[in-house]
């Protein structure tokens, strides 16, 4: 299938540039999470889960909405799968309560959850069965009558563009056919939320982008509440209304994607979503302005300005978080003499589009800038070993207190 | 050339020690049987040229084979054999079945461990092994004493030269080659196909049948046959526990040989247990074969 069809209705033909900014809220004003009148569909309640010595999930406390697309996001350990499994049912919690409408579902077995349903990492497809029996297993196990089982097969087929593949058994299908399968045999019971474990890790980039679009459209069509776990920021930043990040069994960050991106509330956050550069330094006067002047731990005595948040005192140690899109390299060193770094040129990665440049700079960091490759430009190129100013605006950095 | 040589190798072996021995027997299955050295006749002797040989094979017929199934004897002892076999086979499944779910589903530090405990009794004589039964199963044995010790019986019950103790002696000698094969099968099973059906609304219970069970089912194949094969021709087990009532066709086999000295009866029966056996031989390399092609 193509990119074009997967995206329906309201989105079809809407450049990939927007993809963020629509699926951050599928509906206009979507934020279920900011409506404190609404009930959360799932709710972990200080759940702590620990393997042996190992604390796998520390204290979590977390809402998650119905007709959410909610991203668990981390690196492997971070306790993000094990935060899915207890949901699923394949783990019990050590300590505090999973509950699901209002239902404390913490000590209910995997089958006892019926509006609970997941995909595997790996698919997990019954490899004796044909598709068909494959997708309508969970309908057997309800005692479903056969011809209402063929229809909601039908269905769920239909819905993954699946059908002609009924009388296959899962080996003789395609990586890309076996997630369908997956998926369909996940969605054919209809649950109020499905689980996602790194869905899509198996498939090769650009299915995996076009997986990406299928499941955002399934998720609209059905409405059910998807919660996906995923080690890829950007799969996370495409499909999720919300992201958690996770780190060693905590929760670092909960947001939409877009803040997630511009207001990261931790280095962790900020270097685990795209690239970064991370500068330290000191407050050294806190402007009424709203500002914050910073000098860097290393550099020629010019300060950092960027936008206070609360709780700052002079003399504490902050970092400040530049995205490299944010910078704006020249050649020719700027007037202003605030956030300003000079620096020499290390490298130049051509990607057409835009330019990657990595700078050492005078303080002795490496820092990253990225600058479009507009047309038209009449500046002469930046080439290697150049001697080159970054400057970014006041309001472009982002303040880390952590 | 050293290719050729190592292809070479295993079918030189089963010429020299399957198909000679075979032909040899299938020879003299179709002779008359005499008292002299050797206790049949004609004798073929390449030294009395081509001639002699070409009318001596003009002395052989079928005549051992139509009265093996003119007899009752035999051919009740071929199927008394084959219920055996099958009765054991089945049995060995029951048992084998749990200890090899046991085994697949312990912690993967126990596996090699509990794979010894099935191995172990490989390393005692099969022989000493079956007559250790002996000293169990007997009226005055180790079993009837515990019982009657505890009270659960007040006569010895007689298990000692019956059927039911050649039941017992080959369901215990054959037991770890059903276990391996089916522990290979459990063994293999993704964890998360269990999981993923129990998700899917399936109790543990119901996801044993509708997943393990099916999945296991290539192993329950081999072990079957790997059971019910040699069982049939069993004579070591009917001859030492078995009693009068139980008719196996080695234990006739045996007795043809060396009580009658009736060569080529015997030999016909030997023939006729191969072609008995090579049906399931076939079902089972064709089962291996679907098998793999199933497991891609």
């Amino acid at each position: 299938m193509t990119v074009s069809s997967a995206i329906n209705g309201t989105a079809a033909g809407t450049a990939p540039a927007d993809r963020r900014s629509r699926t951050a809220a599928p509906q206009s004003g979507f934020a279920p999470w900011k409506d404190p009148s609404r009930t959360p569909i799932i709710r972990f309640e200080n759940v702590t889960k620990k393997f042996g010595d190992f604390v796998a999930v520390d204290n979590i406390t977390l809402d998650i909405y119905e007709r959410e697309f909610f991203a668990l996001l981390g690196p492997s350990g971070c306790g993000k799968t094990t935060l899915l499994r207890m949901l699923a049912g394949f783990e019990k919690p050590t300590e505090g309560r999973v509950i699901v409408d209002g239902q404390d579902i913490t000590d209910l077995a995997p089958y006892e959850r019926s509006n609970i349903n997941m995909m595997f990492q790996s698919y997990a497809l019954f490899p004796h069965m044909t598709v068909e029996r494959n997708v309508g297993f969970g309908l057997r196990q309800e005692g479903m009558p056969a011809e209402e089982i063929k229809q909601r097969v039908d269905e769920a087929m239909a819905l993954v563009e699946l059908g002609k593949f009924a009388h296959r058994k899962p080996h003789q299908l395609s990586g890309g056919q076996q997630q369908r399968v997956a998926l369909a045999r996940a969605i054919a019971k209809k649950p109020r939320i499905m689980l996602l474990d790194e869905p899509l890790g198996a498939l090769d980039k650009k299915l995996r982008n076009q997986a990406q679009f299928e499941l955002m459209r399934i998720q609209e069509q059905t409405g059910t509440t998807f919660v996906i776990v995923t080690h890829d920021q950007e799969e996370a930043m495409t499909v999720a209304s919300r992201i958690a990040v996770m780190h060693q069994g905590k929760l670092e960050q909960v947001s939409t994607p877009g803040e997630i991106y511009e207001a990261p509330k931790s280095r962790y956050v900020a270097q685990f979503i795209g690239d970064v550069n991370i500068m330290e330094g000191k407050v050294v006067a806190l402007p009424p302005d709203g500002t914050v002047d910073i000098t860097p731990a290393s550099g020629d005595g010019r300060i950092f300005k960027a936008v206070a948040c609360d709780g700052l005192a002079i003399g504490q140690n902050v970092w400040l978080s530049v995205r490299p899109e944010k910078f704006r390299i020249s050649l020719d060193e700027p007037q202003s003499g605030v956030n300003v770094v000079k620096g020499r040129v290390d490298d130049v990665g051509y990607l057409g589009s835009i330019s990657h440049y990595h700078v050492h700079t005078e303080a002795g960091n490496r820092v990253t800038a990225l600058r479009a490759n507009s047309s038209h430009s009449v500046e002469r190129a930046i080439s290697w070993d150049d001697t080159v100013w970054l400057e970014w605006p006041v309001d472009a950095s982002v303040l880390l207190k952590t | 050339m050293r290719k050729w040589l190592v292809i070479a190798i295993p079918y030189v072996w089963m010429i020299l020690f399957f198909l000679i021995p075979f032909f040899i027997v299938f020879k003299i299955s179709l002779s008359e049987s005499e008292i002299s050295i050797p206790p049949y006749t004609p004798v073929f002797d390449i030294f009395e040229g081509w001639e002699s040989i070409k009318a001596k094979i003009g002395e052989l017929d079928f005549e051992k084979y139509s009265f093996i199934f003119s007899d009752e004897l035999y051919t009740s002892a071929y199927l008394s054999s084959i219920k055996i076999a099958a009765v054991s086979t089945f049995l060995t499944l029951l048992i084998a079945y749990p200890l090899a779910y046991g085994m697949a589903r312990a912690p993967r530090e126990w596996q090699p461990t509990l794979m010894m405990f099935v191995i172990l009794p490989f390393w005692t004589s099969f022989l000493i092994r079956v007559y250790a039964w002996i000293g169990i199963l007997k009226n005055e044995g180790l079993l009837n004493a515990l019982l009657l010790n505890l009270g659960v019986i007040s006569e010895p019950l007689t298990i000692m030269n019956t059927t039911m103790a050649v039941y017992i002696g080959i369901v215990y000698s054959y037991l770890p080659f059903m276990v391996l094969p089916l522990y290979a099968s459990l063994e293999k099973i993704d964890g998360r196909l269990l999981e993923a059906a129990e998700d899917l609304g399936s109790p543990p219970w119901k996801a044993f049948w509708q997943v393990t069970f099916p999945l296991s089912i290539p192993g329950i194949v081999a072990g079957c046959f790997l059971v019910f094969i040699p069982a049939v021709g069993e004579f070591v087990i009917p001859d030492l526990l078995g009693g009068s009532e139980t008719l196996m066709i080695g234990k006739t086999l045996w007795s043809e040989f060396f009580n009658n000295r009736d060569w080529p009866v015997a030999s016909a029966v030997a023939v006729l247990l191969l072609l008995v056996l090579i049906i399931p031989i076939v079902g089972f390399q064709w089962a291996q074969q679907r098998a793999r092609e199933a497991g891609r």
